[in-house]
C-alpha cells in the first residue's frame, strides 16, 4: 500500500481498533486563549534537550560565516509536519487526535496542502501492541518490539505518522527540497536509524533533498555561547557548517550535515540539518530553499504552513471530544483535580 | 447556563440541536431547590473564542493554496457545531416555587439556580395560566395573533384595553392590522369605536377580500367631513364651537366674546346657523369682524357645517345604530389640515360632551395622532377623557411624537420593528420592563411580528405574530409606476 493510501485508510483501521469505553473524563481545554495544541512540544520536552544538546568546541565561532545568497531557480518544494493531542481519558486509557498536513509547491501550479485527519485513537493495553507493531511491521517494514507506556503513546503514534508524511512529502515532488520539521537525527527514543536512514533514501531517490529545521536548538559552545545566538551583529542572511564540530558519537546518528542558518536578515536563526542527494551541495540546497520560499521571520512559510494546518486550537479539540464521546457513546466524567481539592488555594 | 450578570443570564446552546428566538421564555429548574427562573431571550449571538478566530483567520488568510482534507465526515459536524456555537442573552421575568407539586410563578426574588438546573423551553399556555392571562378565562377575548413560537392563538382580553394602548412600528411592519384586529374584536363584544383615519383604510373592512360585504358591513360607517359628515351649529353647540375656534382657529378672546354674544343673541331667538352667525360677525366692528369672519369662511370651505337639517348628521345617530356593536370611521384621507383639526376637535369635544352626559364608554383609534392633537388634547386625552370613558388606541410609526404625559400613562403597548434608539427610550416608560428588552427585542422583530406587554399580559412581555382578518384590510395607495 502507498504511504498516500495508508494516510486515507488510516481511519478505519483507529477505528477498526477502537475499544468501547465507558466513561471519559475529557481534558480540560481553554477556550478563552489563542494557542495551538500540538502535545509533541509537552510529550517530548525532556527528549528535545536530550536529542539536541550536541556538544561543540570553541573554535567554532571562528568558522567562517557565509552569506547566504538566493538562488532563483525554480525548483518544487514540499514540507510536512504532524501534531498529536489527548482528549481525555477512558476507563480503559487514552482518547488522542493526531493530524498530519502535506505541503506540495511546484512550478507553475497552485501550492496545494493536503490534511490528513484529525484521526481518533483509543490507546488501550488491549490494543496498544497492534497500533504499535502496525507501524513498525506493516509500514516501516521494521522487527516488532515493545510498546511504550500509554500515556507516551499519543506522541509516538504522532512520530509514526510524521515519519509516514515525510516519506509521502518526499514522494510527491522530484528534483526538489523537502522540509521537515525538527532535526535529521535518529536513534532516539520514538525513531531508529534505519527508518530515518531508509526514509531519507527514498526522498533521494526521487532526486530531492531533505532539509530539517528545528525551531528549537540546545547547541552551544564548549564555553556556554549559543549557537543559535552567534549571528547576533550581523544584518544579513548567514550559515555556518557546524557538522565537522559536532562530537562524533552524535554526528553518527544524523542523516546530514549540521548547519546554523539565518534565512533573512530580519528573522530568527535556525539548527538545519542537511542531506543532499548525491549530485547536490547543501549550501547550494540552501541558497535554492532561499530563493524558492517565502519566510516568515526567517521560517520557511511551507513549514509555516503545515505547522499551522496540522496543530489544534481549543475548539477542535472541544470538537473531537465531543465527536470522541456521541461516536462511541460514552458517559461523560466531570474533571476533577484531587490536587486542587486537597492543597487550594495552594495547590 | 453560562453566567449571570445582573438580571440577565447568558446561556449557551448549540444551534443544530436547539431552537432558541429572542422574545423565547425558557425555565431554568433547579429541582434539588424547588425553585426556578422564567427568563426571555433578548439578544442571540456566536460564542466568541480565540480559537475560532485563529480557525477563521487560518482559513481566510490561505489565500492561493489549494487545501485537500481527508476526515472522517463526523468530524466535520462537530467542529462546525462547536465553531457555531451561540449564547443566548436572557432577561430574569419570574421565578418559580414548586410547592407539593405545584408551581407557582411569582416576582423575581434575585435567586439564582445552580449551573446544573434543567433549561429548557417555558410553554406558552404554561406561562400564561401562571400569569393569570390564560385565554380560555377571558370573558371578552380578542384574537389579536398567535405567539410566535408555539403558533399558538393568543388572546387579549377587551377588559384590558380600557385605557390607553399604544401601537407603534415602521411603516408597513403590521400596526394598522393589528388595530384593525383590535376594532373587529371589540366590534365582536358588542363595543363601539370611532376611528380618525387618516389614510382610509379602515372603510375596506366592510368589504371581504373578494369585494363582498363582510360580516362588519353594516357595523362599520365611513364618515367624509364635508360629505356625510356634516353637522348644524345647534348640535354643535356653543362649547364645542368656541373650543375649537379659539385652540384650532386661534380666535382671540375679545373677538371670540364678541361672537359668542351674537351666538347667544342668534340662539335665543331660533334662528341659530351658519349663515346667520357669519352675517351677524359682518355687523361687528371692522376689526373684529374681519378676524371672525376669516375664521368663518375657513370653517365653511371644510364643508363640516351645514344648516340644512336633512344634510346634517349627529354621533348619536350613528353611535345609537350601533347597539350591537360597531364603529366610525372618520375618513382624513387627502383633508387639509384646517378640516382635520376641525373635524377632529368637534369629534373629540362632542364625545366629551356625550360621555359627560352619561353615555356609554367608547374605544378611539388615532393614527398617527401626532398630527391632529394639540397639547392641551393629550393632557386632556389621557386624563379627563379616560376616566369618563374613552379608552385610546394610538397607532404611530414615529413614537417621539407621542407625548411623555400619554406614554407614562399607556396601559399596553405593542412594539413593532423599530430601529431609532430614541425611539426606545421614548416608549420604554409605557413599560414596566428593562429598556434592554425594548431595544434589543425590537430591533430584531420580522414583519407581522410585535413585543405586546402590558394590563393585557399581566406586564410580562410576549412577541406575537399578527393573524391574518378574513376582511378585506389593505388601504389604497395612487401610484403612477405599477412594478417593482
Amino acid at each position: 500500500m502507498s504511504e498516500e493510501e495508508i494516510l486515507k485508510n488510516f481511519v478505519g483501521i483507529l477505528e477498526d481498533h477502537f475499544p468501547d469505553a465507558n466513561t471519559f473524563l475529557a481534558r480540560d481545554v481553554e477556550l478563552d486563549k489563542f494557542v495551538y495544541v500540538n502535545d509533541e512540544e509537552l510529550d517530548k520536552k525532556d527528549e528535545h534537550y536530550e536529542d539536541e544538546e550536541i556538544e561543540c568546541n570553541d573554535d567554532v565561532v571562528k568558522t567562517a560565516i557565509q552569506e547566504l545568497e538566493r538562488d532563483t531557480t525554480i525548483i518544487p518544494i514540499s514540507a510536512v509536519d504532524a501534531s498529536s493531542a489527548r482528549l481525555g481519558e477512558t476507563n480503559r486509557g487514552v482518547i488522542s487526535a493526531v493530524r498530519l498536513a502535506v505541503w506540495k509547491q511546484e512550478p507553475d501550479s497552485k501550492p496545494t496542502l493536503c490534511q490528513y485527519g484529525p484521526y481518533l485513537a483509543h490507546i488501550t493495553p488491549d490494543n496498544i501492541d497492534f497500533i504499535y507493531n502496525y507501524f513498525r511491521c506493516e509500514v516501516f517494514g521494521m522487527k516488532k518490539g515493545k510498546p511504550p507506556r500509554i500515556m507516551k503513546m499519543t506522541d509516538r503514534l504522532r512520530n509514526f505518522f510524521e515519519r509516514l508524511g515525510q516519506r509521502r512529502a518526499s514522494s510527491i515532488i522530484s528534483n526538489g527540497i523537502t522540509l521537515w520539521d525538527g532535526s535529521l537525527r535518529g536513534a532516539t527514543v520514538d525513531t531508529p536509524l534505519d527508518l530515518l536512514r531508509d526514509s531519507v533514501e527514498k526522498a533521494h531517490l526521487n532526486h530531492n533533498t531533505v532539509i530539517g529545521i528545528s525551531k528549537y536548538s540546545t547547541l552551544r559552545t564548549a564555553s556556554g555561547e549559543k549557537l543559535l545566538d552567534m549571528f547576533g551583529g550581523q544584518a544579513r542572511s548567514c550559515i555556518i557548517d557546524v557538522n565537522d564540530k559536532v562530537s562524533k558519537k552524535l554526528i553518527d546518528q544524523i542523516v546530514g550535515r549540521v548547519h546554523v542558518v539565518r534565512f533573512t536578515p530580519d528573522g530568527f536563526s535556525f539548527r538545519v540539518d542537511v542531506s543532499p542527494c548525491s549530485d547536490t551541495i547543501c549550501t547550494d540546497a540552501l541558497k535554492l530553499l532561499k530563493g524558492n520560499c517565502l519566510f516568515h521571520n526567517g521560517y520557511p512559510d511551507p513549514l509555516r504552513q503545515v505547522h499551522v494546518h496540522a496543530y489544534f486550537t481549543p475548539n477542535e479539540l472541544l470538537s473531537l471530544q465531543n465527536l470522541a464521546i456521541e461516536k462511541y457513546q460514552m458517559k461523560v466524567l466531570r474533571s476533577f483535580d484531587v490536587k486542587r481539592h486537597l492543597l487550594a488555594p495552594y495547590g | 447556563m453560562f453566567r449571570k450578570i445582573g438580571d440577565e443570564v447568558i446561556l449557551i446552546y448549540n444551534p443544530r440541536t436547539e431552537n432558541v428566538e429572542v422574545g423565547q421564555n425558557i425555565s431554568i429548574l433547579d429541582e434539588g431547590y424547588n425553585r426556578g427562573l422564567v427568563v426571555q431571550i433578548i439578544e442571540q449571538s456566536l460564542v466568541d473564542l480565540a480559537g475560532i478566530l485563529e480557525d477563521i483567520i487560518r482559513t481566510e488568510s490561505i489565500g492561493e493554496i489549494m487545501v485537500k482534507e481527508f476526515v472522517s465526515p463526523d468530524y466535520e459536524k462537530y467542529r462546525l457545531d462547536v465553531q457555531n456555537m451561540k449564547f443566548a442573552r436572557a432577561k430574569i421575568r419570574k421565578e418559580i416555587h414548586i410547592e407539593g407539586g405545584d408551581q407557582k410563578v411569582t416576582d423575581w426574588t434575585g435567586w439564582v439556580p445552580d449551573r446544573s438546573a434543567k433549561v429548557s423551553s417555558a410553554k406558552d399556555e404554561w406561562l400564561m395560566e401562571k400569569l393569570g392571562t390564560n385565554p380560555e378565562k377571558f370573558k371578552y377575548p380578542i384574537k389579536v395573533g398567535k405567539a410566535a413560537y408555539s403558533d399558538n392563538e393568543f388572546a387579549a382580553s377587551a377588559f384590558h384595553l380600557q385605557g390607553i394602548t399604544v401601537i407603534v412600528g415602521k411603516k408597513g411592519s403590521g400596526k394598522s392590522h393589528i388595530a384593525k384586529c383590535i376594532l373587529l374584536g371589540l366590534i365582536d363584544h358588542k363595543a363601539q369605536g370611532i376611528v380618525f383615519d387618516i389614510n382610509d383604510e379602515y372603510s375596506a373592512m366592510r368589504f371581504n377580500p373578494d369585494e363582498s360585504e363582510s360580516d362588519y358591513n353594516s357595523k362599520l360607517a365611513s364618515l367624509n367631513p364635508g360629505t356625510n359628515m356634516r353637522f348644524t351649529l345647534p348640535y354643535i353647540g356653543a362649547y364645542v364651537f368656541f373650543d375649537v375656534m379659539q385652540t384650532t382657529m386661534g380666535l382671540g378672546e375679545p373677538s371670540a366674546f364678541a361672537l359668542r354674544n351674537k351666538w347667544v343673541e342668534l340662539e335665543n331667538n331660533g334662528k341659530l346657523s351658519f349663515a346667520n352667525l357669519k352675517d351677524s360677525a359682518q355687523t361687528l366692528s371692522g376689526k373684529i369682524s374681519g378676524a371672525i369672519t376669516r375664521r368663518l369662511e375657513r370653517m365653511h370651505n371644510t364643508g363640516l357645517f351645514t344648516d340644512q337639517e336633512d344634510e346634517a348628521t349627529t354621533l348619536e345617530s350613528h353611535l345609537n345604530a350601533f347597539d350591537q356593536g360597531g364603529a366610525l370611521i372618520i375618513n382624513l384621507k387627502m383633508k387639509d389640515k384646517d378640516t382635520v383639526d376641525l373635524v377632529v376637535q368637534t369629534i373629540l369635544r362632542k364625545v366629551q360632551q356625550l360621555l359627560e352626559q352619561g353615555r356609554k364608554p367608547l374605544f378611539i383609534f388615532a393614527e398617527e395622532a401626532h398630527m391632529y392633537l394639540r397639547e392641551t388634547d393629550w393632557a386632556d386625552a389621557v386624563t379627563r377623557m379616560r376616566h369618563l370613558g374613552t379608552y385610546q388606541l394610538y397607532m404611530t410609526n414615529t413614537p417621539t411624537q407621542i407625548r411623555s404625559l400619554a406614554i407614562r400613562q399607556t396601559d399596553n403597548l405593542f412594539l413593532f420593528h423599530l430601529t431609532e434608539t430614541s425611539d426606545f427610550l421614548h416608549i420604554t416608560p409605557a413599560t414596566r420592563i428593562d429598556p434592554e428588552t425594548i431595544e434589543q427585542v425590537s430591533k430584531a422583530l420580522p414583519p407581522r411580528t410585535c413585543l405586546l406587554v402590558g394590563e393585557i399580559t399581566n406586564h410580562y412581555p410576549w412577541i406575537i405574530k399578527t393573524l391574518p382578518l378574513s376582511v378585506k384590510t389593505a388601504g389604497e395607495t395612487r401610484r403612477f409606476f405599477e412594478k417593482p
